[in-house]
């Protein structure tokens, strides 16, 4: 096993819990569904009209398939970024917290190895979850659409990449951040660093208040850096457009486009400043 | 060659002088106690080895100066702090394998050998286990390691009297050939004096005396007389002296005597307390 696999390996074992925190949040969500379902049928029979839905034309039943798979996505999505944001603020102080940096960084192998796992299984820990339950999800979805109603394959498959690239989009942002304010802070680097950001942002806006001046407000260039342009189209009557050209728009607009290429070459700059940092920290 | 060369080392924690000006030598192939009290700047002097604190001065730890902290060195230096650092959320079967996934020093083998004599719990959460086992599994570790060099810091804390006699007889003679070399520091001064060969005395973050252990031996001996004869042992100027039941003990130096004593070697604990914790009434 190569010494990166080693430490994957290891860090797994020490996040497991964490990281399967949506796992079983969708299920029981999933479960509670089917004991909803169970005693409507119960209650009330069969009775459910599908023949609504099983009238729509195409490209309708695209966009719906688009829209729906990538809605979907909301509640794991929500909950991957809250596991993300309890991984990276603790990624790098963990060990110190719990008495085992010694052990650990008493073992031949690279920090930048050592960090880069924990960054890779923090964030793409996550990543995997997501994909995992957007997986389940989407076949779901494509069964019982297929069997009670129309369902479009492709749109809906387009939709749930879609949203989840804009889920692994924020959690590289913000986990990054969080990434580097683990290696500064042993403790609740969350709030500090929110608390240090939405200070700076106030001072600057007083600051720029009273003399004029035009200093950068970092929670606004943050937001800038996250926020996507409006996706196409939410708005509208949506048969009249078309499936096919709103999902090739909305590739440009959440992957193929400079912000993406900035939001990477920022995250790599937190990876790197967090591992400086971490690197060079004296281990009492 | 020599392994270790410290020179002047120094160590501040704010105002406080973790160590002081230390400037030493370490030979390969010996096996080097490390005694101080507590708080004297032990476990400060490893870290600082190691590079895990920063510090004014100069190291060099196998050949390699050491200015910060370097992974690359723990291929060939194995540690055990003086805190019980093994993570406590993983198994013992999962520790085994990270670290031996890590370490190409690795001897699974001798890995193998140390487990079948130790009842350490293969799927029980390291956290779990109690002090001396856990104490027991960085020692297994440690000594899997086939490196040159073991910095052991306390390295028995917690453990029963028997699996210190044992770690101190047996398991470290097999790890220990000429090539390698040991520095231990330990409070249970008695249980290693017999396998060390050098000495270090530190105090104060100050290194007040490096010596082979036998030139240090023969260079005092304890002189035994009953107390009414205190007068003649308070005229050879003695390092330390001791009363036990209507006697006296003084620690001389060796090419004096007193008709009649008692002569002794003196043991490292007395010589320790004579130098760092001594006193002269």
């Amino acid at each position: 096993m190569s010494k990166f696999a080693a430490l994957l390996k290891k860090d797994w074992y020490l996040s497991r819990k964490q990281l399967l925190i949506p796992v079983w949040v969708v299920g029981g969500y999933y479960l509670l569904i089917m004991i909803a379902g169970l005693i409507a049928y119960l209650k009330f029979g069969a009775d459910i009209e599908w023949s609504d839905f099983s009238r729509l034309e195409f490209p309708t039943v695209g966009i719906l398939s688009y829209f729906s798979s990538m809605v979907m996505m909301g509640l794991p999505g929500l909950l991957a970024l809250l596991v993300t944001l309890v991984l990276t603020q603790s990624a790098l102080n963990d060990d110190v917290k719990r008495n085992a940096e010694l052990f650990h960084r008493s073992q031949p192998v690279s920090v930048w190895q050592r960090t880069l796992a924990k960054f890779s299984l923090s964030i793409g820990g996550n990543w995997a979850i997501l994909i995992l339950i957007s997986a389940f999800n989407f076949l779901l979805m494509t069964v019982l659409l297929s069997i009670f109603a129309q369902f479009n394959f492709w749109p809906a498959l387009a939709g749930m990449v879609q949203g989840l690239i804009v889920y692994f989009k924020i959690t590289l942002v913000l986990g990054s951040i969080l990434f580097l304010a683990s290696a500064v802070f042993r403790d609740k680097a969350f709030v500090i660093t929110l608390a240090i950001l939405a200070g700076v942002h106030s001072l600057f806006i007083i600051l720029n208040f009273a003399f004029g001046w035009h200093l950068p407000l970092p929670l606004n260039y943050l937001y800038e850096l996250l926020k996507f342009s409006s996706i196409t189209s939410l708005e509208g009557d949506i048969s009249t457009v078309e499936v096919r050209e709103l999902i090739r728009e909305n590739w440009g607009v959440i992957v193929f486009n400079w912000k993406t290429l900035l939001q990477i070459i920022f995250s790599g700059i937190m990876y790197a400043a967090a591992t400086l940092i971490y690197k060079n920290k004296e281990i009492k | 060659m020599n392994v270790i060369e410290m020179r002047n080392v120094t160590k501040n924690y704010g105002k406080l002088k973790a160590l002081d000006d230390i400037t030493l030598s370490l030979p390969a192939g010996r096996i080097i106690g490390l005694l101080g009290k507590n708080g004297a700047g032990k476990s400060t002097m490893m870290r600082s080895l190691l590079g895990f604190l920063h510090f004014q001065g100069e190291i060099e730890l196998l050949g390699t100066p050491i200015h910060r902290h370097r992974e690359s060195i723990h291929n060939h230096v194995a540690f055990i702090p003086d805190v019980n650092c093994l993570d406590n959320k993983l198994t013992v079967q999962q520790t085994l394998s990270y670290v031996s996934a890590l370490n190409p020093s690795w001897n699974q083998e001798k890995a193998n050998e140390l487990m079948s004599r130790s009842d350490l719990p293969l799927k029980q959460k390291v956290g779990h286990l109690s002090k001396g086992m856990k104490t027991k599994l960085y020692l297994l570790i440690t000594l899997s390691l086939d490196v040159q060099l073991l910095l052991l810091d306390e390295p028995t804390l917690g453990l029963d009297i028997v699996f210190r006699k044992e770690f101190f007889n047996t398991i470290l003679g097999e790890f220990y050939d000429d090539s390698k070399t040991i520095l231990i520091s330990t409070h249970q001064v008695e249980e290693v004096e017999h396998i060390l060969q050098d000495i270090i005395f530190i105090d104060h973050g100050k290194l007040v005396l490096h010596e082979d252990i036998n030139v240090l031996k023969k260079k005092y001996s304890v002189l035994t007389l009953p107390q009414e004869r205190k007068k003649e042992l308070e005229n050879l100027n003695p390092l330390l002296i001791n009363y036990t039941l209507g006697h006296v003990s003084g620690i001389v130096s060796s090419e004096v005597a007193i008709e009649e004593a008692q002569v002794n070697r003196p043991t490292l604990s007395d010589l320790f307390v004579a130098k760092v914790g001594g006193y002269h009434e």
